[in-house]
């Protein structure tokens, strides 16, 4: 009897070690480290106590890093889930017809690019004089609308938001796809037969049965937008100045270009709490579970 | 590790390399290392489009902002210049501050221990800088500076400050064109204007190394002349073997070398020299000068704040 109740748990041991190594005790030993000032390169660990938040959180570039990275996590959920959602909803309608799969495959293709070739691409398409996107508005005779894009301060962030639009919201579209798929027929016919339009459908019956789906991908976007890192560092790497600067590219400096540790994992704790925080509050919202 | 008595001590082997080269490898006394890949910064010129307009090669600063000035008018981008990566804006600066600042001040900025950069110089050196950006292409933060020299090779602008280890990419974008090279135009100054900007790459021995000698023997052999000649003649680099370029056709090549022969003293990369967050402000507040979001002297108050946050920083660090 004994050795039955311990083989279940001899088969999750691989994993659980796993998970715990890679994922738990980083975690822990990144919160700790954050209250000290360390170095790669000596053993020392000197303790500072909140040295390393108070160094965070009035560094000027705290509050432009907060604020783009709350731009990201806003226009990628009114672009990626809020437009995704529509397109699969008409994906899955009658109005697609037979080139469904087609549809599918053509808004997905993107997201299957690797983020470092995207980041490269779009240099390109920025570009102010051999661009895409300047050639295409000199084209149509749109010259005051051209400008330096990636070099503009107040432009470099939301060309990189835009990129990943176009880069993601197919991604999402896939995800809402399967949640419309597997709304059940029944409903929509209830729903017909009652005289309910397109939209009333859509809203009252579609849209709520959906609602786990849409709760998952919401959570994946925003934390997306929070730990933002290729996106930025292959493209502007926070310039021109600090302007597209994003919480993880300053982790990503500080820990590897001024080897300061302990303020890297201080931001790291922060990306931590702020994810877990929606997390938490989103799932709170939904009531998950209830339909 | 410590590699000058055996360098030193052996007469074939220390004459067989440039030495002012070989110095940049050396703190005091001690010789911890040796070049491999040569490296200066000048600017390069498109000949073609300076004699259609009949300009001469500029020595002064005001010699070049003329220049400049005649270029633009005549419809030509007279400066090809990237900056998207950030790092191109510290060659400009650092080029600057070795003429406009006092040598010993300078030096002493660049130890993170004593920096300060409060010498009003330096906010000189930015207004230089400043008058620069008339004379770029329209926003260079948003090209690479790849793609600027790719505007110099494809004869878009008349010139771009580049590294003389670039003359094989220019080949290959433009292998005809007709371009020369000079030196950063004269700014009188406090500081030395004989410093080439620049300096080499190079390998370095652990001192924890089992096997010294053996490491010291391939070392020898990889920095030296036969290397060397192997080196330019595939690559188009320089090591600072004497007589690598023996037998080379490439007049460029064959000019840059020239150059190094030639330099007495070299003032190495500002951004490597600077301390890593000195070095990030600058960077970051020099992209914005060059946007006109941003004044010289303001700047300059930014970097002083960081420089004195990085003094406390490096004294903690030897406390303990």
């Amino acid at each position: 009897m004994k050795k039955k109740v311990l083989v279940p748990y001899l088969y999750i041991i691989p994993g659980l070690f796993m998970v715990l190594f890679f994922v738990y005790i980083p975690v822990v030993s990144n919160f700790i480290y954050s209250f000290f000032r360390l170095s790669s390169y000596s053993a020392e660990k000197i303790f500072v106590g909140f040295e390393n938040y108070i160094k965070l959180f009035t560094d000027e570039v705290f509050l432009i890093m907060i604020r783009n990275n709350i731009y990201y996590a806003v226009i990628s959920l009114i672009v990626q889930v809020g437009i995704g959602t529509m397109l699969a909803i008409l994906i899955e309608s009658k109005y697609s017809g037979k080139f469904r799969n087609l549809y599918r495959n053509i808004y997905f293709i993107p997201a299957l690019i690797s983020l470092t070739a995207v980041g490269l691409l779009f240099k390109f398409v920025y570009s102010p004089d051999i661009g895409l996107l300047n050639s295409a508005l000199r084209f149509l005779n749109l010259d005051g609308l051209t400008h330096a894009w990636l070099g503009e301060s107040k432009l470099a962030i939301f060309c990189v938001i835009a990129m990943s639009q176009w880069q993601f919201t197919g991604y999402i579209t896939v995800l809402m796809v399967v949640a419309v798929q597997n709304i059940p027929k029944e409903y929509l016919e209830a729903a017909e037969i009652d005289g309910a339009g397109p939209i009333k459908k859509v809203i009252n019956v579609m849209l709520p049965l959906v609602k786990e789906q849409l709760l998952v991908c919401s959570i994946i976007t925003i934390i997306g937008a929070f730990k933002l890192f290729t996106e930025i560092y292959t493209t502007t790497s926070g310039g021109p100045g600090n302007s597209s600067q994003v919480l993880g590219v300053y982790l990503y400096q500080n820990a590897f270009l001024h080897d300061d540790m302990g303020l890297a994992a201080a931001t790291g704790v922060l990306i931590f709490i702020i994810t877990v925080g929606i997390s938490i509050i989103q799932i709170n919202a939904a009531k998950s579970g209830e339909v | 590790m410590d590699i000058s008595d055996e360098f030193y001590n052996d007469e074939e082997w220390s004459s067989s390399l440039l030495l002012s080269q070989v110095n940049e490898y050396r703190d005091g006394d001690v010789l911890y290392g040796l070049p491999f890949r040569l490296d200066a910064k000048m600017f390069f010129y498109n000949i073609d489009i300076f004699n259609e307009l009949g300009l001469e090669v500029p020595e002064t600063w005001d010699e070049f902002i003329q220049v400049c000035e005649t270029l633009k008018q005549n419809g030509i981008t007279p400066i090809a210049y990237g900056n998207q990566d950030q790092w191109p804006s510290s060659h400009y600066i650092g080029s600057i501050n070795q003429m406009v600042v006092n040598n010993e001040t300078r030096l002493k900025d660049l130890e993170p221990s004593t920096g300060e950069f409060t010498d009003p110089n330096y906010v000189l050196a930015l207004d230089y800088y400043q008058q620069l950006i008339p004379y770029f292409n329209d926003s260079p933060n948003a090209y690479s500076h790849d793609m600027a020299r790719n505007i110099f090779s494809q004869e878009n602008a008349a010139m771009i400050y580049a590294e003389l280890v670039e003359i094989p990419y220019i080949k290959e974008e433009n292998p005809d064109l007709n371009y020369g090279m000079f030196g950063f135009p004269l700014i009188e100054g406090e500081g030395d204007p004989t410093l080439l900007t620049g300096s080499p790459e190079g390998f370095v021995i652990s001192a924890n190394t089992k096997y010294p000698e053996e490491a010291i023997d391939f070392l020898k052999y990889l920095t030296g002349p036969e290397v060397g000649k192997q080196e330019v003649q595939e690559v188009g680099w320089f090591n600072a073997g004497k007589g690598i370029v023996d037998g080379l056709e490439d007049q460029k090549l064959l000019e840059a070398y020239e150059i190094l022969e030639g330099a007495e003293k070299m003032a190495g990369w500002f951004d490597s020299s600077l301390y890593s967050t000195v070095c990030n402000e600058y960077l970051i507040v020099t992209s914005v000068l060059t946007n006109g979001e941003m004044t010289p002297e303001e700047a300059m108050s930014k970097i002083q704040k960081v420089a004195q946050e990085a003094q406390t920083l490096v004294q903690d660090t030897e406390d303990n």
